[in-house]
């Protein structure tokens, strides 16, 4: 048998991160199809390209992933953020998404987003401390619904 | 300003600095609340004698907590411990940076039963998230046995 050493890395470097992120992805394909990833990202800018707002999500397994999204505080309250979620939306329905998956915390936009139609899945208290960490889910209405 | 000078583009594939700059804007809306971000990564490798990489576990610690994003042990490997011993490694990490709880996620077909027999116990779940297969949320308290648990 080999040797083995656990050897502990306190600043991994890139190229090990990237062998293990590679490796477990090839573990999972044995499991499930390609999980087919992708970015995508909806950028709100001014008229001098100045960024204002953003949805920053990837697409994989036929969800859309939601990592960030921010709106600048002097457009807040006039819908950026609802446009954002939708442009992203459509953008992850064309390419076959039935559901959105995000997580936010407690001080950020739980309230928006159950108004936009998302459900809580899961809920850690006190991460961060004093506050929440909600994970919240969408299934995609069908084209034939009006609330979607 | 009026609307219309403003708008909104979507981006397959959005550059480095676009992306910086949404990261930006977010991370002062949350230091507002929580102060300045913390976060340090924690990572560890399992080598064979020859150096090549045979598992790995990457995390990383942020506001009192271990978050473990990616544990893999090399088939050839499994069911010796290693997966165990990397996680053990990462909660010990952790702890020595002052953490007392750790979270994770992990899907159906890999390893809650893993997670669950050391001590995480599930906070949530997506059921059927693709190919019949679930995503499962866990949580553990790291606190040694002579302090509150409240994980």
């Amino acid at each position: 048998m080999v040797e083995l050493s656990l050897d502990i890395v306190d600043d991994p470097s890139d190229a090990d991160i990237g062998l293990v992120r590679e490796r477990l992805n090839a573990y999972n394909a044995g499991f499930v199809p390609d999980s087919g990833y992708r970015p995508l990202a909806v950028f709100l800018r001014d008229a001098d390209g100045r960024m204002l707002g953003g949805l920053v999500a990837s697409t994989y397994w036929e969800w859309l992933h939601i990592d960030l999204l921010w709106v600048d505080d002097a457009l807040r309250g006039a819908g950026w953020g609802s446009r954002l979620l939708a442009a992203g939306k459509e953008a992850a329905r064309a390419r076959g998404c039935r559901a959105a998956v995000l997580s936010t915390l407690s001080f950020q936009a739980p309230d928006f987003y159950r108004a936009h139609g998302y459900v809580v899945a899961g809920e850690i208290p006190d991460l961060p401390p004093g506050h929440r960490r909600l994970y919240m889910t969408k299934v995609f209405a069908s084209d034939r619904d009006p609330r979607s | 300003m009026a609307e219309g000078d403003r708008g909104i583009t979507v981006d397959a594939s959005p550059s480095h600095e676009d992306l910086a700059g949404v990261e930006r804007g977010l991370g002062d809306y949350n230091r507002r609340f929580i102060g300045p971000p913390d976060r340090r990564p924690l990572s560890f490798v399992l080598r064979d004698a020859g150096g090549v990489v045979r598992g790995g576990l990457i995390g990383d610690t942020a506001r009192g907590w271990l978050h473990v994003d990616e544990l893999w042990v090399d088939e050839s490997l499994r069911g010796r411990g290693w997966g165990s011993r990397l996680l053990a490694a990462a909660e010990r990490g952790a702890r020595e940076r002052g953490c007392r709880r750790a979270y994770l996620d992990t899907a159906t077909f890999q390893a809650p039963g893993f997670y669950e027999k050391h001590g995480y116990r599930e906070v949530g779940r997506i059921a059927d998230f693709h190919s019949g297969f679930d995503i499962v949320y866990l949580i553990k308290s790291l606190a040694p046995p002579d302090e509150p648990r409240d994980g």
